[in-house]
């Protein structure tokens, strides 16, 4: 099984729970952990994380700073607000929800067979 | 929230303007820095490290793309780009620009100022609440002319089930005892219900009620607000305060608001009841000429209410005497179109000029935009190739037009408040108030921006270049043609109603109309006529002055049914009407009216010694022909019998355009005839021949006047004045149409202009073969000529066509010239191939100066 891409959607999700577990962190960290927890079953061009961070931080749930990463380079550092933890717990719970449906479906037609 | 904040912030970005580059360069660098640490962490050499960085990061380039799409709306930055590179073109190619924005200036701001003016004479909605539910009601004495209400329907028609309560009102003239002086106001006589059915309340006091509209009622009047401004010093404690009018005392009960007009459109200064007698108001006796006005009742049509009303008229036809039973027709319209019944025609046919100058301005920017965007070919081929989709160029091709449409606006409408400001400099415009208001202006740039929408997409769409610029250039000549055709016609109308002959002095004459009501003369015209005389003939400068109850041309005068002694008298009001005029002796001498048989007035006839009448030349003609009517008794029904002692010249009795009515001219001061006839006018009318100016002559009169008695009020002018004044419609339609016919050509022949010139460029070739193989510069010029000629013919084909479509627009507003005159028509079309030649004679030359060895080794 190769590794899966990223569906629509989702990464912004991940990107949250992330910076809300992780605390502050630089886009090069986000896309570490989300290879990681996802025992690099997941693959995802770095590059495609930043427009996303962009749109999360239009919308408020993150914000941004300027920083000196871990090996002391300059990096820009992103942390989760308010708003962006009211958003995670929103979304965390319809993802549930979904996926708790879908299995249920996915189970039911099993049966069926 | 948290889409409203992100639309925010994108719509922001859209206008960062690369602002945000630096710093996503630094991220992304810093991240690949990271991760190609990480790689060397993990044993790999710099080198390696770097390139696996850039694997794992994925294409750098698109994911910026991404994030610029994200920062901002694609569309928006597009544009702007757009924008600003086609503010760059405009800048680089002044020669295409330049003219485009002038000509869409020109044609904007013309049609804009144009528009003003039919929206003034046309389009402005009536000031009264639920204006749509008001109608004229009045009935048309075909006979006479007239479109009026008689007082006698007015107090009957009442009760209607389709109309609200029925109001009227007539306007006349007044003497307003101002400090110090008197001064001729224009007054509204109402019916006292007829605020109340317009639904105008008073700025100031309470309106004109019915209990005011009796004869034994207090005297009361309403004053306009400029004339509470300017007389009244604006003073609010007038209401209730006494002012004299005509003599008599008025109670001051109220102030109209400062956009009161009346129901037909006139502005009055004052308003008072109409307080009709008992007797008016009823059928059977003499009618008073009055002006209807109600309310339709919710949900009756129109044609409900003309229903219920012919019913009525019958009834009252029935009853009224026998002149007024024939020819009459009842008249109900909504008000507005009443207001506008006069300028209908004349507003009609300018709006048709506005949109043909919106069209012209628009076919010459198209073709400028076609012609520099055939010579983009190249451009844009490598556009594409670079791998800008088609949608994109389109998109901005458009901007490129938009934005030329959009300075053309900006130039148009300040074209449209100069000419606005300069329009009411013009004395003959006949529209008091032309503005730009926002509702003008909002539709002057609907339609330009839609114009600039259609011209910009022009060159966008995929058709072959030089055969859409020959279409939008003959479509040029076609709508020039046409304007210059309506233009010609009207010139040659302005010169037909020019060499109309009067038949009495124009030149050196100044006529004053004296009105007499409520001053001490009222019943003894005669004592002021003598004093006068008196006065101005110790008076040099005043020659031969003389005396009547009316005058040419406008028409007024007592108007009667024609009798004749000794002829049966069968239908007794199906007979021709004849004006009659009391004159007194020296009255033809004064007016230059040339005596053709027998002999005019003496003073022995003024006396009343003698019943005598002098006809005109049209009503021996009529009603003598073949005999000599000296002798013959005239207009003697109901009356005396008078005898005929002279004929004298035609005159223009009947306004500018009609020929001459049949007249008779009485002697002043016999008894006046009675017995039927509708007098229009009546006092003292003071005709005076003048050796010098005739303005000092005015001045004087006015003096003398004023020495008899300071409350007599007279309307004194210079037949000159008179005369002109009927034509002043005719000269503003000349100015405005040639104008705009001169601007649409112009602008055509540019137009020819630049599709020869962008013809010759693409021939080039055939014409570098052509002069190889032997072909002289005349042969070349021959074809590009022969060219134009084709493209000026099929203009003038269409517009020929459009000029015969439209000549029913244009029709009533000549004068014995036929709209579709063979010779002008001829004439017109043969001017715009003429001017058509003339613009391609430029390019000809030069075509037939290349050089066909440097031409074809350019290929």
């Amino acid at each position: 099984m190769g590794k899966a891409a990223v569906r629509q959607g989702t990464l912004a999700l991940m990107v949250l729970q992330c910076l809300d577990v992780l605390g502050p962190q630089h886009g090069y960290g986000i896309a570490r952990r989300i290879e990681q927890t996802s025992g690099d079953l997941l693959s995802i061009n770095h590059g495609t994380l930043y427009p996303v961070l962009l749109k999360l931080e239009q919308e408020g749930s993150i914000a941004s700073d300027w920083g000196v990463s871990e090996n002391k380079r300059k990096a820009k550092f992103y942390r989760i607000t308010r708003a962006g933890k009211k958003q995670l717990r929103a979304e965390t719970r319809e993802w549930q929800q979904t996926s708790g449906i879908m299995a249920r479906f996915l189970a039911l037609r099993e049966e069926a067979e | 929230m948290r889409p409203l904040r992100r639309f925010w912030k994108r719509l922001v970005g859209s206008f960062s303007g690369g602002r945000h580059e630096p710093a996503l360069a630094e991220e992304i660098e810093a991240h690949l820095q990271l991760l190609t640490d990480h790689h060397i962490a993990m044993g790999l050499s710099s080198d390696d490290a770097r390139r696996a960085a850039r694997l794992e990061f994925g294409h750098i380039e698109p994911a910026k793309e991404l994030y610029r799409d994200q920062l901002g709306f694609p569309l928006l930055r597009n544009l702007g780009r757009d924008l600003r590179f086609a503010c760059r073109m405009l800048r680089r190619e002044p020669a295409v620009s330049i003219p485009a924005i002038l000509v869409l200036a020109l044609g904007i701001g013309a049609a804009t100022a144009l528009y003003a003016v039919v929206y003034a004479m046309w389009l402005r909605p009536l000031s009264y609440p639920d204006s749509q539910q008001l109608v004229s009601v009045t009935t048309y004495f075909a006979a006479y002319k007239i479109d009026a209400l008689g007082s006698g329907d007015y107090g009957t028609w009442q009760g209607t089930r389709a109309l609200g309560p029925l109001a009227a009102y007539n306007i006349d003239v007044a003497g307003l005892s101002a400090p110090g002086e008197t001064i001729e106001v224009h007054r509204g006589q109402i019916s006292g219900n007829l605020l109340d059915v317009l639904r105008v309340s008073p700025s100031l006091g309470r309106p004109i009620q019915p209990a005011d509209d009796h004869p034994q009622s207090p005297r009361v009047v309403m004053l306009s607000d400029r004339i509470w401004r300017e007389q009244f010093g604006a003073d609010p404690s007038v209401i209730g305060r006494s002012t004299r009018m005509d003599g008599e005392a008025y109670t001051i009960t109220g102030v109209l608001p400062p956009a009161f007009r009346m129901p037909g459109g006139q502005r009055v200064v004052l308003l008072t009841p109409l307080a009709l007698r008992e007797s008016w108001l009823r059928h059977g006796g003499a009618m008073k000429i009055l002006y209807g006005v109600a309310r339709l009742e919710p949900g009756v049509s129109i044609e409900q209410a003309r229903a219920e009303l012919s019913d009525r008229l019958a009834i009252s036809r029935a009853q009224d005497p026998q002149i007024y039973r024939d020819d009459v027709s009842l008249r109900i319209i909504p008000l507005h179109d009443y207001a506008v019944r006069d300028s209908r025609s004349v507003a009609l046919l300018l709006a048709s000029a506005v949109i043909l100058i919106l069209l012209v301005a628009g076919a010459n920017v198209a073709g400028l935009l076609v012609a520099r965007a055939a010579g983009r070919v190249h451009e844009m081929s490598i556009r594409r190739a670079l791998g800008a989709s088609a949608a994109r160029i389109a998109g901005h091709l458009l901007t490129e037009g938009l934005t030329i449409g959009v300075l053309g606006i900006a130039a148009g409408l300040a074209v449209a408040f100069t000419l606005v400001a300069l329009l009411p400099r013009i004395p003959s415009v006949g529209v008091d108030v032309i503005t730009l208001n926002p509702s003008i202006v909002t539709a002057a740039i609907a339609a330009s921006l839609l114009c600039s929408l259609g011209f910009s997409l022009m060159p966008v769409l995929p058709l072959p270049r030089l055969r859409v610029r020959r279409a939008l250039v003959a479509g040029e000549l076609a709508l020039s043609l046409t304007l210059a055709i309506a233009a010609t016609l009207l010139i040659q109308n302005l010169a037909k109603l020019n060499s109309i002959a009067p038949g009495f002095r124009v030149d050196q004459l100044v006529t004053a109309s004296i009105n007499l009501s409520g001053t001490r003369f009222a019943n003894t015209p005669n004592e002021l006529r003598r004093e006068l005389r008196r006065r101005l003939e110790a008076t040099p400068g005043f020659t031969s002055i003389s005396f009547a109850d009316s005058l040419p041309p406008s028409g007024a005068g007592r108007i009667t049914a024609f009798s004749r002694a000794g002829r049966p008298l069968p239908d007794a009001y199906r007979r021709d009407r004849v004006v009659v005029r009391s004159v007194d002796s020296d009255f033809f001498r004064s007016m230059g009216i040339p005596l053709l048989s027998g002999r005019t007035f003496t003073e022995r006839d003024q006396s009343g010694a003698g019943l005598f009448a002098v006809v005109n030349r049209t009503l021996a003609d009529r009603y003598f022909a073949g005999e000599n009517p000296i002798g013959h008794q005239v207009d003697g029904d109901g009356n005396p019998w008078k005898t005929i002692v002279g004929v004298v010249a035609d005159t223009r009795n009947d306004g500018l355009r009609n020929p001459a009515r049949p007249e008779i001219y009485l002697p002043l001061t016999a008894e006046p005839a009675r017995g039927g006839g509708i007098t229009r006018r009546s006092g003292v009318v003071v005709v005076m021949p003048t050796a010098g100016d005739p303005d000092a002559a005015a001045t004087m009169f006015r003096e003398h006047l004023r020495a008899i008695d300071a409350g007599l009020l007279a309307h004194v002018q210079t037949m000159d004045e008179e005369w002109r004044g009927l034509q002043s419609g005719p000269r503003f339609q000349v100015i405005v149409f040639s104008g705009f016919a001169g601007l649409a050509l112009l602008m055509a022949c540019t137009g020819v202009y630049g599709v020869l010139s962008h013809m010759v460029v693409l021939r080039r070739r055939e014409i570098g073969v052509r002069m190889a193989l032997g072909a002289r510069p005349v042969d070349v010029q021959r074809l590009i000529l022969r060219e134009a000629f084709l493209l000026a013919l099929a203009g003038a084909a269409i517009g020929l066509a459009g000029a015969v479509a439209g000549s029913r627009l244009i029709e009533s507003l000549l004068y014995e010239v036929n709209a579709r005159d063979p010779l002008t028509l001829a004439s017109s079309s043969a001017v715009l191939v003429a001017l058509a030649i003339c613009a391609s004679l430029l390019p000809a030359w030069r075509a037939s100066r290349e050089d066909p060895a440097q031409t074809l080794r350019a290929e």
